[in-house]
C-alpha cells in the first residue's frame, strides 16, 4: 500500500501539472475564437445537463489545424525552427564536447572549481543574460568595438538581429547542458583503456575516435537532445536577439497568443509542436532507459 | 606469427642463457633511472632480459616495478640512460610503434566492444588491416587459444572475471609481440583460478614462444610461471636468479625474508675454517655452524638464514653426526596447514623458531604437542650466511 501511494505521487504530479493542462489545451485547439472571456466557444456549461455537453462537444472540430496546412508561414516556421534548433545543437556539442573533455582530464583539485564555473551563469537570471549579448553584439557594442580596436574590421558587423545572433545566444545558453553529461560520460573513462588502444596501435588521434568519443555516446546523445528539445521551442532568444528575419515557432505562438488573442490557434501551434518534439523525447528516454541498463 | 612452429622440437637442454656470454638479450637496461619529481622510481638499473625468457619482476608496491613496465610499453621515458629493444634503442618510440604490447592489471577491455572485435583490435591497425580473412584467421587462433570460442559475440561485461582475464591476454597477444607485457595478470582471480591460470600462461608462452615480463607482488606466483625472478626494494634490483637459487640461495636478507618463510638468526661470525664459520647468536647455547660465503674474510656481524622445512624437530636429541646443529626448545604454537605443520619453538635464548613439518601421519599418530619440550636440529649447509 504504502509503495502504490509512493508511486502515485509522481503519477498524480504529472496528471495534474501535465496532462490536465494538455488537454485543456487540446481542447482549446478545436474551439472557434471569439470576442469573450474566455477568447473561444464553446465553453462547457454543465448546468445545461446532458445537453450542455452534448452541445459543447459538437462546437468542437479541425479547423484551426487544417489552417495551420493553409498558411506557409507556420510550417515554415516549424522549419526553420528545426533547423536553428539542429543546427545549434551541433554547435554547442562543438564547443561543448572539448570543454567537458579538457574539465575531465584537469586534475582532481580543478574539477569541483571548473564544475561551479560551468553552473555558475545559471545564478543569474536568464533574461538579463541573454539581454546583456545585445550590448555585446549590437553595432556599438563591445564585440564590434573590440574587433575594430584590433583592426581586423574597419565597418561594425551586423550580428544583433540576425540569425547568428540567435545561435549565439542558443549556444550561450545551453552550454551547460551539454558540457554536464558529456563531463559525466568522460569523467568515468578509464585512462588506461586509452593506453591500451595506444599500445595496440593506435595514434593518440585514433585512440580518441575510437575509444574516447564511443565511450562518451551517452553523453554526447543525452546533451543533444537536453539542447535539441528546448532550443526547437524557444521564444526569449529569437525575441530578443533575433531580426524581423528569424522566423521560429516559439515566436508565432506568443504572437497567435498575445498580438492576435487567437488562443485556438495557438493552442493548435503547440499541440502541432508537442507532437514533433515528442519523437524525439520518446528516443531520449530510451536512451536514459539503455544507459541504466547497461549500467545495471 | 608465433615463430615457433619449428622450434617446437626443443632441443633435451637446459634453458638458461643468462649464462651463456654469447646469448644476445633481447632487452637490455643500461643504467637506466627514472625520476617522477623528487622521487627515483628506479634508480640507475642494468638488467638483461633474454628471447623467450619468462621474466618475473617481483617486489612491494612502490618498489618500481610497474615503472620498469611502463618504460617497456613507452608510457613512461627514462630520465637517464638506455632501453634496447633487440640491439636497438627505444628511446622516442612511442607506445602504438613497439613490437611490445601489454596485458594490464584492470584488463582494459573495450567495454563497447565484442569479445572477437576486442581481440581484433590491434590486427586492424597493424599492417594486416587489409586483409579481413587474415584478422579473422588470427581472432580464431587466439580464442582457441585461450578457450573462448563460445563466448566470441559477448561484451565484456556479459563474461566472468577469469573469461575477461583471457580475453586481455588474446588480446595483447593477438598482435604477436616481440614481448609481452603482463602487469599483475593474475591479481583478480580467485585463487583456486589463479593456480590454475599460472600454468595456462606457461602453458601459452611456451607454445607462442614469446618473450614474457610479468610484474608480480606475489611471490609464489613469480616462482611459479618464471624462468627468472627479479626481487626489487625501493627502485633498485636486489637479486637476478632463477626461483631455486633465489629460494636456497637468496644474496641478501631482504630476499630471504621476502621470498617465503624463514628464520634469521642475527649475530656475529668468525673467521672461515675450510669454508666454514660458526654464529654466536645467543648467550650460552652453542653457535652454528654454516657454510661461509665464498668472500667472507675474517670476521663479520651476519644473518644466518634458514627455511624452516629445512630445520627438523624432534622429541628426542638426534644423534645423526651430520646434524651439526642441534638445540632444544619448547613448542609455543602449532599452526596444521593439513598437508604440513609449522611448529612455532622457543629457544632458550628466547629466539623462535618456525620449523615444518609434512604430516605423513594422521593426526593421533604425531606425538608433538603444546607446551612440549623438543630438539630442532639442522645441518651444516642448511642455511645461508648472508653479510648484508
Amino acid at each position: 500500500m504504502r509503495r502504490l501511494a509512493l508511486i502515485a505521487l509522481p503519477y498524480l504530479w504529472l496528471l495534474v501539472l501535465f496532462l490536465v493542462p494538455f488537454l485543456i489545451v487540446v481542447k482549446i485547439s478545436l474551439s472557434d475564437q471569439a470576442l469573450a472571456i474566455p477568447p473561444y466557444t464553446p465553453t462547457l456549461d454543465l448546468s445545461a445537463g446532458w445537453q450542455g455537453i452534448r452541445d459543447w462537444a459538437s462546437g468542437l472540430d479541425l479547423e484551426n489545424y487544417w489552417f495551420l496546412t493553409d498558411d506557409p508561414l507556420y510550417w515554415k516556421a516549424y522549419l526553420s525552427s528545426l533547423r536553428i534548433a539542429v543546427l545549434s545543437t551541433l554547435l554547442t556539442l562543438m564547443v561543448g564536447y572539448p570543454i567537458a573533455y579538457g574539465m575531465a582530464r584537469a586534475p582532481d583539485h580543478w574539477r569541483p572549481t571548473l564544475m561551479m564555473l560551468v553552473i555558475l551563469p545559471f545564478w543569474t537570471s536568464f533574461l538579463i543574460r541573454v539581454y546583456s549579448w545585445k550590448a555585446i553584439l549590437s553595432q556599438e557594442g563591445l564585440l564590434n568595438q573590440f574587433l575594430l580596436w584590433l583592426g581586423v574590421i574597419h565597418e561594425p558587423l551586423t550580428i544583433l538581429n540576425t540569425n547568428t545572433a540567435v545561435y549565439i545566444g542558443i549556444v550561450y545558453t545551453y552550454l551547460p547542458f551539454m558540457i554536464l553529461p558529456i563531463y559525466a560520460a568522460l569523467e568515468k573513462l578509464d585512462q588506461s583503456l586509452l593506453e591500451a588502444a595506444e599500445d595496440l596501435g593506435c595514434s593518440r588521434l585514433s585512440a580518441f575516435w575510437l575509444i574516447t568519443v564511443p565511450l562518451s555516446k551517452q553523453g554526447i546523445i543525452a546533451g543533444c537532445f537536453l539542447v535539441f528539445i528546448p532550443a526547437m521551442g524557444e521564444f526569449v532568444i529569437p525575441a530578443l536577439l533575433g531580426g524581423s528575419r528569424t522566423l521560429m515557432i516559439g515566436k508565432v505562438l506568443w504572437e497567435e497568443f498575445f498580438s492576435n488573442r487567437d488562443w485556438p490557434v495557438a493552442s493548435a501551434v503547440a499541440v502541432v509542436l508537442l507532437m514533433i518534439l515528442i519523437v524525439p523525447i520518446i528516443l531520449f528516454q530510451r536512451n536514459e532507459q539503455r544507459n541504466r541498463e547497461a549500467e545495471g | 606469427m608465433p615463430e615457433n612452429t619449428q622450434e617446437n622440437t626443443r632441443e633435451n637442454t637446459v634453458f638458461a642463457p643468462w649464462d651463456d656470454p654469447e646469448a644476445a638479450p633481447l632487452i637490455e637496461f643500461r643504467n637506466v633511472t627514472k625520476r617522477f619529481g623528487t622521487f627515483t622510481a628506479i634508480d640507475d638499473l642494468t638488467l638483461d632480459i633474454y628471447a623467450r625468457e619468462f621474466f618475473a619482476l617481483l617486489g612491494p608496491s612502490g618498489c618500481g616495478k610497474t615503472t620498469i613496465m611502463r618504460m617497456l610499453a613507452g608510457f613512461e621515458d627514462p630520465s637517464e640512460g638506455e632501453i634496447r629493444l633487440g640491439g636497438a634503442d627505444l628511446a622516442g618510440v612511442p607506445p602504438n610503434r613497439r613490437p611490445v604490447n601489454m596485458m594490464f592489471q584492470s584488463y582494459a577491455l573495450f567495454p563497447h566492444l565484442s569479445v572477437w572485435d576486442n581481440i581484433a583490435f590491434g590486427l586492424r591497425r597493424s599492417d594486416m588491416a587489409r586483409d579481413k580473412a587474415r584478422i579473422a584467421a588470427r581472432v580464431e587462433e587466439m580464442l582457441k587459444l585461450t578457450r573462448l570460442e563460445k563466448f566470441a559475440r559477448r561484451k565484456p561485461h556479459q563474461i566472468s572475471g577469469g573469461q575477461r582475464q583471457r580475453v586481455a591476454l588474446a588480446r595483447s597477444l593477438a598482435k604477436a609481440p616481440r614481448l609481452l607485457l603482463l602487469d599483475e595478470p593474475l591479481g583478480a582471480l580467485d585463487k583456486k583460478l589463479r593456480q590454475e591460470t599460472q600454468f595456462e600462461l606457461m602453458d601459452i608462452q611456451e607454445r607462442t614462444g614469446t618473450t614474457f615480463v610479468i610484474v608480480t607482488h606475489d611471490q609464489e606466483e613469480a616462482m611459479t610461471v618464471a624462468s627468472r625472478v627479479a626481487v626489487m626494494d625501493h627502485g633498485k634490483i636486489v637479486q637476478v636468479d632463477t626461483p631455486a637459487s633465489i629460494y636456497e640461495a637468496p644474496n641478501s636478507v631482504y630476499v630471504a625474508d621476502f621470498i617465503g618463510e624463514i628464520n634469521i638468526f642475527k649475530g656475529r661470525a668468525s673467521a672461515p675454517k675450510d669454508g666454514f664459520c660458526e654464529i654466536g647468536f645467543a648467550e650460552g647455547l652453542a653457535p652454528i655452524r654454516a657454510r661461509a660465503p665464498e668472500d667472507m674474510q675474517g670476521e663479520a656481524e651476519v644473518s644466518f638464514a634458514i627455511r624452516p622445512e629445512k630445520v627438523e624437530i624432534s622429541p628426542e636429541r638426534p644423534q645423526a653426526r651430520e646434524r651439526a646443529n642441534a638445540y632444544p626448545g619448547k613448542v609455543i604454537d602449532i599452526a596444521y596447514l593439513g598437508n604440513i605443520s609449522t611448529y612455532h619453538v622457543a629457544l632458550a635464548g628466547g629466539q623462535k623458531v618456525k620449523v615444518q613439518a609434512a604430516n605423513t601421519r594422521r593426526i593421533q599418530r604425531r606425538s608433538i604437542t603444546w607446551d612440549q619440550q623438543v630438539w630442532i636440529s639442522f645441518t651444516d649447509t642448511a642455511g645461508v650466511v648472508l653479510t648484508r
